[in-house]
């Protein structure tokens, strides 16, 4: 064990000794630094979503204007209620006061409730509204909703949660967000016939209700800018958090890892061939020690060098976003459901665990590019093809797959390797799984290693 | 009788469908310098190679210090250092990095013996230089400090005086002899120049297209080599008449070469001939200026003839 240490620390010496690895350990620091300003970048162009409609409108004079000069009294009585009342659209008593109004939509709360009573309920609601009489209108209303809805309007009531008059408001509850988005997936859930919806939304209600039941006001789950994008833009049921924070960095940085591997790729590709082209082979083989020990010590020296590269890439992106978007969140939890399991962790580990599942594509390929090593005497070749199959096998087996309808190469190490893609769910292939993609990857590995093995301890130098 | 450090036996080697090695066998012993001398291409590096474990084997056994190289190569390696070709280090490091690179891939060695050996090189001064600053010459004597860092038994140098200057081999010379005279390691030396042997070896195996051709200590190379005849050149006004004038004399052999005479006498009774042939000239009014024994010449060409002028034979 000694004696592979201390080869490991030579393969250190020597690699920390070389100007190209301090460039590529720069360029590591440069790219994770770069990243997260790039995205800091775009948050600046995007607006942030919070500062829309801090102060909503209650009186609503133009439509009350309008209403007047086009002579319609219905229009003129409700928008002059809303207005006397002084209730914004991002008022609790907005949904109550416009059903009582008749222009309840099914889809509201108290729109599904009218439209499932068999008496008239607006005299009610009307009450409740003017009377701001929050617990009055959740009591009411409790027994109408659909039994799983039922849940959110006892929590509320037993820990005495008031709605918000400005859900947008700096003082807004953060549970007044979940518990609505609770109820609407409910209802929602009770209307849709998909299966896959229902599940969607079921899973939607779970996480809100993890999150108020462990009073997690933040969730790095969907902070993401494609995850803030799609929230945006379509009506995903996605509880987020509608403000940019370093986790609208840090949950994107883990691609930066892909090109960590590229670095890597350079290191595993050369740390074999550059002995030969070098000629130090002959005094490397020299010593009391096996060939066998020598490869794997250079072996063991690729992969803790990956690993450090990984994390300090995390670390540098974790730092970086903490000091654009502010440590704030830093403690926040990742909170998500899947099939009705949730799972709840450390934002920070969360990520670090995404670091290290990209980190397998990173391990793949660098085996690749050492078995390639020690089998050809030039770097330059190992290097070239590791980084050729790392950034265009996927692309090839895509190809294969989409243009001329190949399914076989599903069993390619090319659609196999990204395991952290596979475990979101963002595969090429239908049906593939993280345990199939285990198997393809490990039988590679050992391809690759035995490959390098065999070549390194049998041939002549 | 000393101690067998190195001994190599029925050693064949195949490199695709060319048979480079025939049966090597031959020992090195502790306190010698073994010559190894062929011509290029002849399998010396070849053979070296084999012995440190860089290529493999065909047949046959080599081992060092009684560990088989085959079987127990950490422990075989553990008593050999060398050089193979050139003294290839890491450029981007200083001598001395190079130098502890080996040291942790080697049991027991201090900071104190890098500077000894150092020291014992002459590299003491620009150890801290980085080796791409180094020249032809410094390399080959870091990759001696190299090779003798751990106090080996058997010391293989593949053509070590390649690129050094001709104080730097006479240094080299006296390292080699030290540490195999007065440290009692086993010198190996490999070269295609005879006369780089005579100057340092004790005794030397010649080898010729891939087979060994004998074993021979340095004085029963010289004897043998001498054979029956004693070949003198002659320098005079007319090499030619001269010729003529000695023509008489049985038993020697003349021919012209660039208005010299060389001749060739039988040792027997040589001392008489040389007086004789010394008056014919000068008899025949010639003037005569020198007559010189040619000794040395004629190891070298005992040589080329003993390797079949191997050197037109590579490939």
């Amino acid at each position: 064990m000694g004696k592979l240490t201390a080869l490991v620390k030579n393969e250190y010496i020597k690699q920390l000794k070389k100007r190209s690895t301090i460039i590529i350990l720069i360029l590591t620091a440069i790219v994770s630094v770069g990243f997260t300003g790039i995205v800091k970048l775009s948050t600046l162009e995007m607006s942030d979503p919070e500062l829309d409609d801090h102060t909503p409108d209650t009186s609503y004079s133009v439509e009350i204007e309008d209403a007047r000069r086009n002579g319609d009294d219905t229009s003129l009585e409700y928008y002059t209620f809303l207005s006397e009342q002084g209730i914004s659209t991002a008022d609790w008593r907005y949904d109550p006061a416009v059903t009582a109004l008749g222009e309840g939509s099914f889809d509201s709360v108290a729109g599904y409730v009218q439209k499932n009573s068999s008496e008239d309920i607006s005299g009610r609601f009307r009450d409740f509204v003017i009377n701001k009489d929050w617990k009055g209108y959740y009591g009411f209303i409790k027994d109408k909703l659909p039994e799983e809805a039922r849940w959110a309007v006892e929590f509320r009531l037993e820990n005495d949660i008031a709605p918000d008059e400005n859900m947008y408001s700096e003082d807004a509850d953060w549970r007044n967000v979940q518990l609505d988005q609770y109820l609407q997936y409910a209802l929602k859930k009770s209307k849709v016939s998909s299966e896959q919806m229902k599940t969607n939304y079921d899973d939607a209600m779970k996480t809100a209700r993890y999150r108020l039941e462990h009073d997690i006001a933040f969730n790095v789950a969907g902070t993401s800018m494609t995850d803030m994008e799609r929230v945006m833009y379509e009506d995903e049921p996605m509880p987020t958090s509608n403000k940019f924070t370093m986790w609208t960095a840090f949950t994107t940085s883990p691609s930066v890892v892909s090109f960590v591997g590229l670095l890597i790729i350079i290191i595993a590709g050369s740390i074999v061939a550059s002995e030969f082209s070098n000629g130090t082979i002959k005094f490397l083989l020299i010593n009391p020690r096996s060939r066998g020990k020598i490869l794997i010590s250079k072996y063991i020296t690729v992969i803790t060098a990956g690993l450090v590269m990984i994390v300090l890439c995390f670390i540098v992106s974790l730092l970086t976003a903490g000091l654009m978007f502010g440590f704030g969140e830093a403690g926040a939890t990742y909170v998500k459901t899947t099939a009705g399991e949730t799972t709840a962790v450390p934002g920070i580990l969360y990520i670090f665990g995404q670091y290290m599942l990209k980190g397998v594509y990173v391990l793949v390929m660098a085996t690749f590019s050492f078995a390639l090593s020690s089998l050809v005497k030039s770097s330059s070749l190992a290097i070239g093809l590791g980084i050729f199959a790392m950034t265009m096998g996927e692309s090839v087996v895509m190809m294969l797959k989409q243009a001329f309808g190949i399914d076989a190469v599903r069993y390619t190490i090319f659609a196999n390797y990204d395991i952290q893609s596979i475990a979101s769910g963002q595969t090429i292939f239908a049906g593939q799984t993280i345990g199939f993609a285990l198997i393809i990857i490990a039988i590679h590995m050992v391809v690759f290693l035995l490959t390098a093995w065999d070549g390194f301890t049998r041939r002549d130098v | 009788m000393p101690e067998t450090v190195l001994k190599i036996e029925n050693l064949n080697k195949t490199l695709g469908k060319r048979h480079i090695l025939h049966d090597i066998s031959f020992d090195a012993y502790a306190g010698e310098v073994f010559g190894f001398l062929g011509p290029n291409g002849a399998g010396k590096t070849t053979t070296i190679k084999c012995a440190v474990g860089l290529i493999s084997i065909d047949s046959g056994t080599i081992s060092i210090g009684g560990r088989e190289v085959s079987e127990d190569f950490e422990g075989a390696m553990a008593q050999v250092g060398g050089i193979v070709e050139n003294p290839e280090m890491y450029k981007f490091l200083t001598a001395r990095q190079n130098l502890e690179q080996y040291a942790r891939m080697r049991d027991g060695i201090t900071k104190e013996r890098i500077d000894e050996v150092l020291k014992i090189v002459g590299l003491a001064n620009r150890a801290d230089e980085k080796i791409s600053k180094y020249s032809l010459g410094m390399r080959q004597r870091a990759g001696v400090a190299q090779a003798i860092l751990h106090k080996p038994k058997v010391l293989i140098l593949d053509e070590p005086t390649n690129g050094l200057d001709p104080a730097g081999i006479k240094e080299l010379r006296d390292i080699l002899k030290h540490l195999a005279h007065e440290e009692g390691v086993c010198v190996i030396v490999s070269s295609h120049l005879m006369s780089e042997m005579e100057l340092m070896c004790d005794r030397v195996g010649i080898i010729a297209q891939g087979k060994m051709l004998g074993v021979y200590t340095l004085e029963e190379l010289m004897n043998s080599s001498n054979g029956e005849n004693e070949r003198y050149l002659i320098r005079c006004g007319d090499a030619q008449k001269a010729m003529e004038a000695i023509a008489d004399i049985e038993g020697i052999e003349s021919t012209l070469s660039d208005d010299q005479l060389e001749i060739s006498v039988p040792i027997e009774g040589a001392k008489e001939t040389i007086s004789r042939i010394n008056r014919q000239i000068v008899l025949a009014e010639i003037p005569l200026y020198e007559v010189n024994l040619l000794e040395k010449k004629k190891l070298e060409e005992a040589f080329i003839e003993m390797t079949g002028n191997g050197g037109d034979q590579i490939g």
